[in-house]
């Protein structure tokens, strides 16, 4: 995290209610503009963690995230806009964050996370929101995570529910902990209505910041689940996989 | 005899139809019963997703018990004392 940007009077009148908010203040503000945070897909989860991540007044997002924007997105992906059926997710999204907040930096990379781009791509940020559909994505990022000690926060939703995963490596469960293979019976498409998904991204969001700036109580350790159905939510004890192939050794 | 509440999540939960279930067990029961138990009842599809085709619990199907993860050699615990087990597969969803 680099530690030069001052706020600033415009930084002070756009976070003016949140720099109330008791425990956070200008010392939270600045630790969050002076952040880069990276994050892996801008849809369904994606893009509101990116909006939440831009009012909060992050100073730069980094979206990795390849294709082209389809109709059948726009039940979720809250960044993109009908016009731009047909053209790149990640410069809808970049042209929607940057209209709303201007003074936050948006780098896109038109790419999903790969073996050959991870490491790089983590190399960047100070944090992670995992937003990918697929298990092969999300390990790669929690394994480029613990290596390089970024923290990580990895959100995922199914139909009505969702479950957020805080990591600090070393000091809580990685998700090779919990998932130490990729799950053969998880399918690329998955039911899904877009509250359900800004949902969850938000509550990872919020988990980012409290990371980020010590605010409230991080969830390291735990899993944080909801049933939308029901509005059942429950934080539930993670353990540490002293046999984990990705975090094991790390202590 | 004991009584124990399950807790379906994602996949499960539209397999069964239902968010939980009360299930009675036999004294001494472990997560093995259980489970073995809880395939016969919902059959080929549910099975496939919470156990391997050696009848394994899929390492990356989360077992709860009463809010707390379980690890190791989870098929062996004994659910002497448990309320609620959640049976948890992996999501990915975005």
């Amino acid at each position: 995290m680099s530690s030069g940007k001052e706020l600033t009077d415009l930084d002070r009148s756009i976070y003016e209610w949140q720099l109330d908010v008791p425990g956070f203040g200008d010392e939270g503000q600045a630790k969050l503009r002076n952040t880069t945070a990276l994050v892996s897909r801008c849809g369904g989860l994606g893009g509101p963690i990116c909006l939440s991540l831009a009012a909060a007044g992050f100073g730069k997002i980094i979206i990795a995230h390849a294709g082209d924007l389809r109709l059948d997105d726009l039940n979720r992906q809250i960044l993109m806009r009908h016009e731009d059926v047909g053209s790149a997710r990640s410069e809808s999204a970049k042209r929607t964050l940057s209209s709303f907040n201007p003074h936050v930096e948006v780098e896109v990379v038109p790419e999903n996370i790969t073996e050959d781009n991870a490491e790089a791509l983590v190399a960047k940020a100070d944090i992670v929101f995992s937003a990918a559909p697929l298990f092969e994505e999300r390990l790669l990022m929690n394994q480029e995570c613990v290596r390089q000690n970024k923290l990580l926060v990895d959100s995922a939703m199914y139909n009505l529910e969702g479950r957020i995963i805080p990591v600090i490596p070393g000091d809580s469960a990685c998700l090779a902990c919990l998932y130490p293979e990729i799950p053969p019976r998880w399918k690329r498409r998955f039911p899904v209505i877009g509250a359900v998904s800004a949902l969850a991204a938000n509550i990872g969001a919020m988990e980012g910041i409290k990371l980020l700036t010590g605010l409230g109580t991080a969830n390291a350790n735990r899993m944080i689940y909801f049933d939308s159905g029901t509005m059942r939510f429950q934080t539930i004890q993670l353990k540490r996989n002293s046999e984990c192939k990705v975090c094991g050794k790390r202590s | 005899m004991m009584e124990i509440t399950i807790q379906y999540t994602g996949q499960l939960a539209g397999i069964t139809g239902a968010g939980e279930e009360v299930v009675e067990l036999a004294d001494g029961s472990s997560v093995a019963s259980l489970v073995s138990q809880l395939c016969t009842k919902h059959g080929s599809q549910y099975a496939d997703l919470l156990v391997n085709s050696e009848g394994e619990i899929r390492p990356s199907t989360l077992v709860i018990l009463d809010g707390v993860q379980t690890e190791g050699e989870r098929s062996e615990i004994l659910l002497e004392g448990v309320r609620a087990v959640m049976l948890m597969t992996p999501i990915a969803g975005g």
